[in-house]
């Protein structure tokens, strides 16, 4: 059977078994959103590659113990393993992964008033940066509820479970960072015209 | 009704739609607004380098 066809469990047994291309084909299944979601948290290429590459030395070393508990399902295991790293650098930093300033950024860049003769293109790509800049001005338990919901493609009932809230709490900081979002825009819309 | 979103980033929607879909346990002006950002959000995703997956695959065998 081609590794494409089987599923995370099934790779993962073959994994275990000392099949090694089970996990390059585990990797190339999940890497964009583990490392999206950690990127996105962390906003350094750097910092999110060694993270990523922790994450993954951890679930090899968990897998080759023999140790993963098979009750989970494998993307919401290695996300909890993931957003774990991701706390511990920041307590490290002695810092919160959040909002305001960390890289420079500025409300007053995203509200700019912008010069209407620019063209379409470079419009979306700004666009784009603009959503990008928004994420990061949530606060941080929202803007990490929003990228393990899209990102991850994890449950309200995973995120509960791996940041340790209730599913209501989660569902409530998915509302309130798509209200923020949806505010930002608006006030956005609004400066332009 | 007020308006949920704004023309400016109408670029953002509109080839989304067809792949819209319910949000458990959103309401459905959130979860109509949360589709219409989802081509945007998945533009911002990214891949970590091959020489970290390189990194780790080699760790792997190395056991």
């Amino acid at each position: 059977m081609k590794l494409q066809t089987k599923n995370d469990q099934d790779l993962i047994h073959a994994y275990i078994s000392g099949h090694e291309e089970s996990l390059e084909e585990l990797i190339r299944r999940h890497k964009s959103k583990i490392y999206t979601s950690i990127y996105l948290l962390v906003k350094d290429q750097y910092l999110a590659e060694d993270i990523f590459q922790d994450t993954f030395i951890k679930v090899i070393n968990t897998l080759k113990a023999g140790k993963y508990n098979e009750e989970g399902k494998f993307l919401p295991w290695v996300m909890r393993i993931a957003h774990n790293l991701v706390i511990d650098h920041f307590r490290k930093e002695k810092r919160t992964p959040v909002i305001t300033n960390v890289d420079g950024f500025d409300i007053f860049d995203v509200i700019k008033i912008y010069d209407e003769s620019m063209e379409e293109r470079m419009v979306r790509e700004q666009t784009h940066k603009d959503l990008k800049a928004m994420i990061q001005l949530l606060p941080s338990e929202q803007k990490e509820v929003l990228i393990m919901r899209h990102y991850g493609d994890l449950s309200f009932k995973e995120i509960a479970d791996i940041t340790n809230v209730s599913i209501n709490t989660a569902l409530g900081r998915m509302r309130y960072a798509l209200n923020n979002l949806r505010k930002m825009m608006q006030a956005k819309e609004l400066v332009k015209n | 009704m007020t308006e949920t979103f704004t023309p400016f980033f109408h670029c953002l929607y509109n080839d989304k739609v067809e792949a819209s879909y319910s949000v458990e346990g959103l309401s459905e002006e959130d979860t109509s607004f949360y589709n219409s950002i989802q081509t945007g959000l998945d533009k911002l995703s990214k891949t970590p380098s091959s020489d970290i997956i390189e990194n780790i695959l080699n760790y792997s065998r190395s056991l």
